[in-house]
């Protein structure tokens, strides 16, 4: 059990490639798993490894998260001392000037980071699922007195892989760490997710730095900058991560936890993973349904076919209507006499009767937040 | 809902002893029912969505699966500053300690709990009704016709009176009489155990009733008619909509089938949400080999084999080959590869085994129990 981490959920990343879902939420807000949003598989694993003092650094879009967290009670996180806090950006007085990076919110709320007792600090995003055991790792950060502990995965044949492209790699020259680019050049290498534990000092001291000089935006451009100021270590996790950073990725990803023995780690392993409660009744399957390969929430009519899809709550599935290969969201309709293939369905679409929507396993066909097909 | 204007008393202490082995480590309010719920979610749920805030809960046989349930009552909202919910067990007193003697007794125990919210009207629930119902409305109706008490009834089929309290009425819906499961009914208006008193009326009426010796201290055989012995008015507030009793497990199975008939009235879907303490489950997962036909399943449930006509509770778990028809599958329960299970209700943590046969053709329900208290 962790008793002295601050967790800091940082959503004040790039999150430019995945456009086509993040167009109205942040990439933590972004729908998975049939009931759950992508911030809830970080936020329960810090809940779950004993962390229970966390602050979400917000840059914009905040609504569908603040409806999302609330108070935090779906996390146990509506404490009297700690639990859960937004980190909001400051507004700027001139509001012409928009300002880049996740730096500035940082700045905005370093107070935060100042007044907290706690001696380290869990810096993670959220768009890197698993079921992850930070214990371990906090306990050989503190065991080897490391200023940072980058988190890492090993790869293998990781050559040419799409989904790895462009992602951060652990890498070591002359007894140094430093954190590059894959290039997909390489068979085996260290994929760092994306998640740091620091001593508090050690990440003041770069925050107040990078602040001070002026010359970066981003928080982790300032520490790969800064790594070699520093005693840093890697912890290479043994659990499965799915690092979700494209409409591509979130798709397989998606698809890879219709593997029950996968589902059954991801929502399982280290404890569960908790989200915003709906109080839907159980799905109903009425008549002669023929569902294969599914995952679907409570709250769903269903009286159609499911093949290999995700479905989220509140779905209705029309009588001979056929879904393969999709993820549906949370209170989509589709009518009666349909035929869906490799389509990402957004909240609240309406389908009418005898539509044909296809996409391709390669590219997902994704029907936006709310658009109604007559 | 006027604030504190009226709290109510949910009486969660009885055995339900027709319910079998479901009742072994459970009071009958906190048997599962209906994929995810447990009993007494119906009655608590219609007080939430009354927007009554101030619930007591009576309870006295085996609690744990009530408390752990009900804990603070987050899931309905009654986690609230003022009142919220309340569980009231019978206690030790410098008279020494005495168990609950009858439903009236129950809530004459807890007189000091009430007077202390100082409502105006208290109404009495029972925890083991499925039903939906605004308990606001029936209030209004209440004060409207300036009634002492108001009692909610139910037409039944003429042929099922004689398991009913029966309450007979003028034509303007005034009881004048009360008759406790009659041979020949005068009236087909049963008693749904669903009253509002006011509250000076109903002290008064159970101190009294506490007087009398030969009382069994229960609001349908004394109270009710200790009232209309005084001519106290007594106003029947029909109730139209889906109600039942589970007190069988006839009428528990029945109820849970129900949930899956098209044609029921009691809409699981609709505005008007049944709350329950959520499980924090993964979604349910269908496999190649399943099949689902009119079913209802609860989230955490993986299905391998074939489910007919039933309802999945959270995390069961269907193997490959099994057949399921006409069952009830309460939370955690397991069919084993290639068993069969018919017409049975499955408990909480109990485990079919592969290759088994459960439940026959005869119409009979089969209960298989499990030694354990299943899920908490």
């Amino acid at each position: 059990m962790i008793n002295d981490v601050l967790g800091i959920i940082n959503l004040g990343e790039r999150e430019e490639y995945i456009k086509e879902l993040t167009e109205v939420r942040p990439i933590a807000a972004v729908p998975f798993g049939g009931r759950y949003r992508m911030i809830d598989f970080t936020l329960s694993n810090m809940i779950n490894s004993g962390i229970d003092y966390i602050g979400i650094v917000l840059k914009d879009k905040f609504h569908s998260l603040n409806d999302h967290i609330g108070p935090g009670k779906s996390w146990d996180l509506d404490r009297k001392t700690g639990g859960l806090r937004m980190l909001y950006p400051n507004i700027e007085p001139n509001p012409t000037q928009i300002s880049v990076g996740d730096l500035p919110v940082l700045r905005d709320n370093l107070d935060y980071v100042v007044r907290t007792t706690k001696k380290h600090i869990l810096l993670t995003r959220s768009n890197y699922i698993g079921n992850i055991d930070f214990t371990k790792p906090h306990q050989q950060h503190i065991e080897t007195d490391s200023d940072i502990t980058i988190l890492t995965r090993h790869i293998v044949r990781g050559r040419n892989r799409v989904d790895l492209l462009g992602l951060d790699i652990v890498t070591m020259e002359n007894g140094e760490i430093s954190i590059g680019r894959n290039l997909g050049n390489q068979d085996e290498f260290d994929l760092s997710i994306e998640m740091f534990f620091f001593k508090k000092s050690v990440f003041m001291e770069i925050v107040t730095e990078a602040i001070e000089a002026g010359n970066e935006a981003y928080l982790k451009r300032a520490i790969i900058d800064r790594l070699t100021h520093y005693r840093v270590a890697t912890f290479t996790l043994d659990s499965d991560i799915l690092p979700i950073h494209s409409l591509q990725s979130y798709y397989n990803a998606s698809m890879q936890i219709l593997d029950p023995s996968y589902s059954d780690y991801l929502f399982y392993r280290h404890g569960k993973i908790y989200t915003k409660v709906k109080d839907a009744p159980s799905t109903m399957y009425l008549g002669q349904t023929n569902v294969n390969n599914a995952l679907l929430a409570n709250g769903c009519i269903i009286e159609g076919t499911v093949e290999n899809s995700i479905i989220f709550r509140g779905v209705r599935i029309g009588k001979d209507t056929v879904v393969r290969n999709s993820i549906v969201f949370q209170n989509v309709t589709i009518g009666d006499n349909c035929n869906i293939n490799n389509c990402v369905f957004d909240k609240n679409v309406v389908v009418g009767k005898n539509k044909v929507l296809m996409g391709d396993g390669g590219l997902p066909y994704v029907i936006k937040k709310g658009v109604v097909v007559k | 809902m006027v604030k504190g204007k009226m709290i109510a008393m949910i009486l969660a202490g009885g055995q339900g002893s027709r319910l079998k082995a479901l009742t072994r480590k459970n009071a009958k309010p906190a048997v599962y029912f209906g994929g995810k719920y447990r009993i007494i979610d119906f009655a608590l749920s219609n007080c939430a969505n009354s927007g009554i805030h101030q619930v007591g809960i009576l309870t006295q046989y085996q609690p744990l699966g009530i408390n752990t349930h009900i804990g603070i009552g987050v899931p309905w909202d009654l986690d609230r500053r003022d009142g919220g919910v309340e569980i009231l067990p019978p206690y030790m007193s410098s008279e020494g300690g005495r168990w609950y003697d009858g439903t009236a007794n129950a809530i004459y125990e807890n007189m000091d709990y009430v007077d202390i919210r100082d409502p105006e009207f208290v109404l009495i629930l029972s925890g083991d009704h499925i039903y939906k119902m605004d308990y606001a409305k029936m209030l209004q109706t209440h004060i409207d016709k300036g009634a002492d008490i108001t009692l909610s009834v139910i037409e039944v089929p003429w042929e099922e009176t004689h398991r009913f309290g029966i309450l007979n009425t003028l034509p303007d819906d005034t009881i004048y009489e009360f008759e406790e499961k009659p041979k020949r009914a005068k009236s087909n208006l049963a008693s749904m155990g669903i009253y509002i008193f006011n509250w000076k009326l109903l002290k008064k009426l159970l101190v009294e009733d506490q007087k009398k010796e030969d009382s069994t201290h229960d609001f349908g055989k004394d109270i009710i008619p200790a009232a209309l012995e005084l001519e106290k008015y007594l106003l029947a507030y029909r109730f139209e909509g889906y109600w039942k009793d589970v007190g069988t497990l006839e009428s528990y199975w029945e109820a849970n089938m129900d949930l899956i008939d098209p044609d029921n009235t009691l809409d699981l879907f609709d505005e008007w949400k049944i709350f329950t303490r959520n499980l924090d489950v993964a979604p349910h997962y269908i496999a190649t080999t399943g099949d689902v036909e009119n079913v209802l399943v609860n989230e955490g449930c993986i299905v391998k084999g074939v489910v007919k006509n039933s309802i999945l509770s959270t995390g069961v778990i269907v193997e490959e080959g099994a057949r399921v028809t006409d069952s009830v599958i309460l939370p955690g329960a397991k069919i084993g590869e290639r068993a069969v299970v018919k017409k049975a209700i499955v408990m909480s943590g109990a485990e079919v085994k592969p290759n088994e046969t459960v439940g026959d053709d005869s119409g009979e329900i089969t209960l298989i129990s499990s030694r354990d208290l299943g899920m908490i």
